[in-house]
């Protein structure tokens, strides 16, 4: 095994170590997470790419402090903003989960609440984190809307989640997460499932939402034709371990470990020019 | 890996001295929905497919690419047009004659988690076909079911399991093998790679290919994943709302496609590499309903190029010579413009 590069980053947002974890009463059989490590570059995109299984959503869960009930961690910290996020009870992460670091979960279409409306939700939201007026939401819900560039806000602010395509859905999600203005932004599988032609629409937004705000992004995916194209770190995991960590130049043309080369040769698997 | 799509000389070679394995002439499918209105999903199209040779179907979601499949295994019945097999017109056939053809096409569905019934064992789901559409006996039965397993690279341990006990890439595995049970000569597969990862998939495409150069199975391929369609297809139909827009061999329309719609669906799919250089043509919204379709070309909403009679005239699909043989596209603005700026023809590759 090759060990994971070392990258020096002078000043990363989110400095992941060691983290280890599993499911089970004792958090060690079987085991999903076993000491990953990485660092999240400031105000640029990285990725989290590897297969099905590999550990890439509950690494992100546990950023936020949303892992899944069942899983304990075992060993490992998580350091943000001059803090252990590891060390925190609830209360603590309420304060820094929206407002510091947001994140938009694999279908976003899951995560909307069915039953209210979209503005109603937006509105909800915004309130609870700022504590602005009823009007003040609203009015910052269809902002939102509009910079997530949905057309027709104030007919769509009235409508449900299951009236909006996945697209569309997409978007919505982006804005909820972006509604409180995080420094750091993580992505589960934004595009997987839309058309490629709504992908690189949500793409595009992404990119240019995080260039406008500074944000710093961790997008997780299995698109490496989005890696290549928009972000500049790239951390390959495989059964709960980090095999690789590069930037994104690098990884793509002078891959280190076997997989990560099997990876993009699946990619490309015509192998056209 | 095996080469890409062979472009154009896989598809000549096929036609040589047979006529089509499928035809599909003129296919539309209409549904009825509430309100008594209409959709169309699939609107005239027309294509055909040679021996051992695989065409794929492209387009966004809603496109009508599985409904064509259904109506081409006569899970359908069209609306209007015909589909044949073999010179044998499928459509309005019943008893031992639509068995007969049904043996000869076989359709592997986009979801195998809906497909193959949750409560039978692989040899179950295996044996079903051989039971309905051969006479073998039980010992002749059990060989080819393990033949199958070795055909799709499955271990015969797996012939107990039940499809909730197989991992994504063995469900796909199963339900190619129950297609191939009944050694059809048209295989469909719609989405076979979509709910696999990129490691299990290029092994599916793998085999796909294998199967079809040692059977000489003809292979219509669904998909939205261009590199897989580049893959395994030696010809390409880009399907947007029911309508065939652009077609011809594979790799001549990924490298200079015609339409606009062709175009768009090709930029917006990155090649991964580092910041490969980008196009950026890109449609305007999301695909409309089937329901509401303007009388202009379909794609004018949503087209960079378009220009004001493009909302008048739906364009048919016509020959464009200038940039070699086989290919056809829905869009007098792009044919123009290559008329008007002829390339030299054949691109060195
Ligand atoms: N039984 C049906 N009744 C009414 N409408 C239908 C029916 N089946 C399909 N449609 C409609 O026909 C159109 C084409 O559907 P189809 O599922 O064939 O598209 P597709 O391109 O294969 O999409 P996807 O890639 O999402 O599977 C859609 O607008 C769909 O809603
Ligand atoms: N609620 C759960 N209970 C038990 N195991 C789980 C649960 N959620 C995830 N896992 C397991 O954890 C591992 C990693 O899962 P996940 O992080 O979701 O992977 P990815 O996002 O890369 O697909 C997998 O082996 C998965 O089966
Ligand atoms: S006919 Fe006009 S609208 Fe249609 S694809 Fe061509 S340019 Fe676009
Ligand atoms: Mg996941
Ligand atoms: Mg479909």
């Amino acid at each position: 095994m090759v060990t994971p590069q070392a990258t020096t980053e002078p000043d990363p947002i989110l400095v992941v170590d060691g983290l280890t974890g599993g499911f089970g009463r004792t958090g060690e059989s079987p085991q999903v997470l076993r000491d990953v490590s990485f660092q999240i570059p400031r105000g640029r995109l990285s990725a989290i790419v590897g297969e099905t299984g590999s550990g890439k959503s509950i690494t992100a869960l546990s950023v936020i402090g949303l892992a899944p009930a069942g899983f304990t961690r075992t060993r490992g910290s998580i350091g943000f903003e001059g803090r252990d996020l590891a060390g925190l009870d609830d209360r603590q992460y309420q304060a820094i989960r929206g407002s510091r670091i947001a994140m938009v979960f694999q279908d976003a279409r899951a995560s909307l609440n069915p039953t209210f409306s979209i503005g109603y939700q937006l509105a909800a939201t915004i309130r609870r984190h700022t504590g602005v007026s009823r009007s003040a939401a609203r009015a910052a819900a269809e902002e939102a809307l509009v910079g997530v560039r949905i057309p027709d806000v104030k007919r769509r602010m009235k409508q449900y989640p299951h009236q909006f395509s996945g697209g569309m859905a997409q978007r919505v999600a982006l804005a909820l997460a972006l509604s409180c203005r995080p420094n750091l932004l993580l992505l589960d599988e934004p595009t997987t499932g839309l058309d490629a032609t709504i992908q690189a629409d949500v793409m595009d937004l992404i990119v240019e939402l995080s260039e406008r705000d500074g944000l710093s992004v961790c997008l997780i995916t299995h698109d490496l034709g989005v890696v290549g194209q928009h972000c500049d770190h790239v951390v390959v995991m495989r059964s709960g371990r980090v095999v690789e960590r590069a930037d994104a130049r690098d990884l793509f043309e002078s891959p280190r470990h076997p997989y990560t080369r099997q990876l993009l040769a699946a990619s490309e698997l015509g192998g056209h020019a | 890996m095996p080469s890409p799509g062979a472009g154009s000389a896989g598809q000549v070679e096929g036609a040589a001295n047979s006529g089509p394995i499928l035809r599909v002439d003129g296919v539309t499918m209409r549904f009825k929905v509430a309100g008594n209105r209409q959709l169309t999903a699939v609107d005239n199209v027309v294509l055909e497919v040679h021996a051992g040779e695989s065409v794929a179907l492209v387009g966004e979601s809603g496109s009508g690419k599985s409904t064509l499949a259904r109506c081409l295994v006569s899970l359908l019945e069209p609306t209007a047009g015909v589909v044949s097999l073999d010179g044998r017109q499928v459509s309005g056939l019943r008893g031992a004659a639509r068995r007969r053809v049904y043996q000869d096409i076989q359709l592997v569905f986009q979801d195998t988690n809906g497909s193959l019934n949750p409560r039978w064992t692989v040899r179950s789901i295996l044996d079903e076909p051989l039971r309905a559409y051969s006479d073998r006996d039980p010992g002749q039965r059990d060989t080819r079911v393990r033949e199958l397993m070795r055909q799709v690279e499955l271990d015969e341990s797996l012939l107990t399991r039940r499809p909730a006990e197989l991992s994504g890439g063995q469900r796909q595995r199963v339900g190619l093998a129950r297609a191939l049970a009944v050694e059809p000569k048209v295989l469909v597969l719609d989405e076979p790679t979509a709910s696999l990862d990129l490691s299990t998939r290029g092994q599916v495409l793998d085999l796909i290919g294998r199967i079809q150069r040692e059977t000489g199975l003809a292979c219509v391929l669904i998909s939205h994943d261009l590199p897989v369609v580049r893959h395994i297809a030696d010809r390409v139909f880009v399907m947007y709302l029911g309508t065939i827009v652009e077609s011809g061999p594979t790799e001549e329309v990924f490298r200079r496609p015609v339409h606009p719609y062709t175009r768009a669906l090709v930029a917006a799919a990155p090649v991964a590499r580092y910041r490969a250089p980008r196009d950026d043509y890109r449609l305007r919204g999301e695909i409309p309903s089937a329901m509401d379709l303007p009388s202009g070309c379909l794609l004018a909403g949503r087209c960079p190029s378009a220009i004001p009679s493009c909302f008048e005239v739906r364009p048919h699909l016509v020959h464009i010579g200038a940039i070699g043989s086989g290919r056809m596209a829905a869009c007098p603005v792009s044919a123009a413009a290559i008329a008007s700026a002829p390339v030299p023809s054949a691109p060195a590759r």
